[in-house]
């Protein structure tokens, strides 16, 4: 791997983007998030466990969870109607698959957890970007989780193995590979490949996103100690 | 005697200890004989129980069978009458369940229907029987159950009680319902 490659944005190529994490910052809502990763700007709501309206949808044995993936008609250069395209139905069925594996589902049988992911602005890597959300509001609403869902993109940019892709890196890659982790259980709960990889580069490319999202899970862990430990302030 | 050990925090997916340290209790569980949370919030040991758990600034709340809720009645039938359950042992929900009260577990032999015991809009306390057909259960049977607010079916005024009748502050109105022997009284935490 050479360390001299330098990319669009002056990052090295194990080089993630500036993280923002925060969390709680919806009143409304059980749990909420909002990330920032470089210029990809996400917020995430998690209503429930609730009662599933229609009713037909309900499970006997477990909750189920809904999730709606949407991008805002501001959040790309040109504008997007507002309207789910094939791909969002697509990405809010892989990000709900992703997270589902996470959660105590058969704690909350005949309910639904319900998650809203807007998107403000998308500059590649939003459906990582909105997993590593999900998981710190599906926390902050208190639902039980096995462990935080961890995830990064890597891909092939001009014959180099890259972290975390922006998207004008993205649309020129020969290759994008969004992965979703959780670490504890060292468990996959997302791999989607886009593109050609060899073995080999396979193999480098699964390796340096196993490390992005160590430093991902650190920020997670970082942020959801954080609003504990100010509470710690205040009853001591 | 319940130790707190040093308010270490924790957040989902830490190691807490192994299977042999303590019982995972409430916000941990047990993964290939290690214990770990599966909750953010302050970690808690029991050293006489040898359990652990972690406490959260918010907890999930579902209507199990005994606990006491407030529901507003959605419409009535003579036999039943629909509610929306808004708050579960004294706390208030973010959302809200459907309930249904049925005539024959509310023991309300004074009340022909429940027509006449419960009207739209009204807030009622009550206990959980159980979840059945999509909808939980909920019966009135004693004393301490039934209508604690309600408002006036002709001019829309409070009701305050006048012995075992309610009586409109605005219009003097008197109608009757199943009250509940602390009306006017809804303690919400």
């Amino acid at each position: 791997m050479s360390t001299e490659f330098i990319r669009v944005d002056g990052r090295l190529p194990d080089q993630l983007r500036p993280i923002k994490m925060v969390v709680g910052v919806l009143d409304r809502a059980d749990g909420s998030a909002y990330v920032e990763q470089g210029n990809t700007k996400v917020l995430v709501a998690v209503y429930g466990p609730r009662e599933i309206h229609p009713k037909h949808q309900a499970s006997l044995d477990s909750a189920i969870v809904r999730c709606r993936y949407h991008m805002a008609p501001f959040s790309t250069k040109e504008r997007k109607t507002p309207a789910p395209s094939r791909r969002e139905v697509e990405l809010s069925k892989v990000i709900k698959d992703a997270l589902s594996q996470a959660i105590f589902l058969e704690n909350f049988p005949r309910t639904s957890i319900d998650i809203f992911i807007e998107v403000l602005e998308a500059d590649g890597g939003t459906r990582c970007a909105s997993i590593n959300a999900c998981s710190l509001a599906l926390a902050n609403a208190g639902i039980p989780l096995r462990d935080l869902v961890s995830s990064v993109a890597v891909g092939k940019y001009k014959g180099h193995i890259v972290l975390d892709l922006n998207d004008e890196e993205d649309e020129v890659a020969e290759a994008d590979m969004p992965i979703a982790i959780m670490l504890s259980l060292n468990k996959i709960t997302l791999l989607q490949v886009n593109g050609v990889l060899t073995e080999e580069e396979f193999k480098q490319a699964f390796n340096l996103a196993v490390k992005g999202s160590m430093e991902i899970n650190r920020v997670q862990r970082e942020t959801l100690r954080s609003i504990y430990a100010s509470i710690k302030g205040e009853e001591d | 005697m319940i130790g707190k050990l040093k308010r270490k925090v924790v957040v989902p997916g830490d190691k807490i200890g192994v299977i042999e340290e303590y019982i995972p209790y409430n916000g941990t569980y047990e993964h290939n004989s290690e214990i770990l949370s599966s909750l953010a919030g302050f970690l808690e040991e029991d050293l006489e129980k040898h359990t652990v758990s972690v406490k959260t600034m918010r907890r999930i709340l579902l209507p199990k069978p005994g606990d006491v809720v407030y529901a507003v009645v959605v419409s009535t039938s003579e036999k039943s009458a629909s509610v929306m359950i808004i708050s579960i042992n004294n706390k208030l929900l973010n959302n809200y369940f459907s309930g249904l009260i049925q005539i024959r577990s509310s023991s309300m032999d004074s009340m022909k229907s429940i027509r006449s015991a419960l009207k739209p809009g009204d807030m009622v306390k009550c206990e959980v029987l159980g979840y059945n057909n999509d909808i939980y259960h909920l019966r009135m049977h004693r004393s301490e159950f039934g209508v604690v607010y309600a408002l006036c079916t002709k001019c829309g005024g409070v009701l305050v009680r006048s012995g075992k009748e309610l009586k409109c502050q605005i219009c003097n109105n008197i109608e009757n319902r199943k009250i509940a022997n602390d009306y006017g009284i809804i303690r919400l935490g």
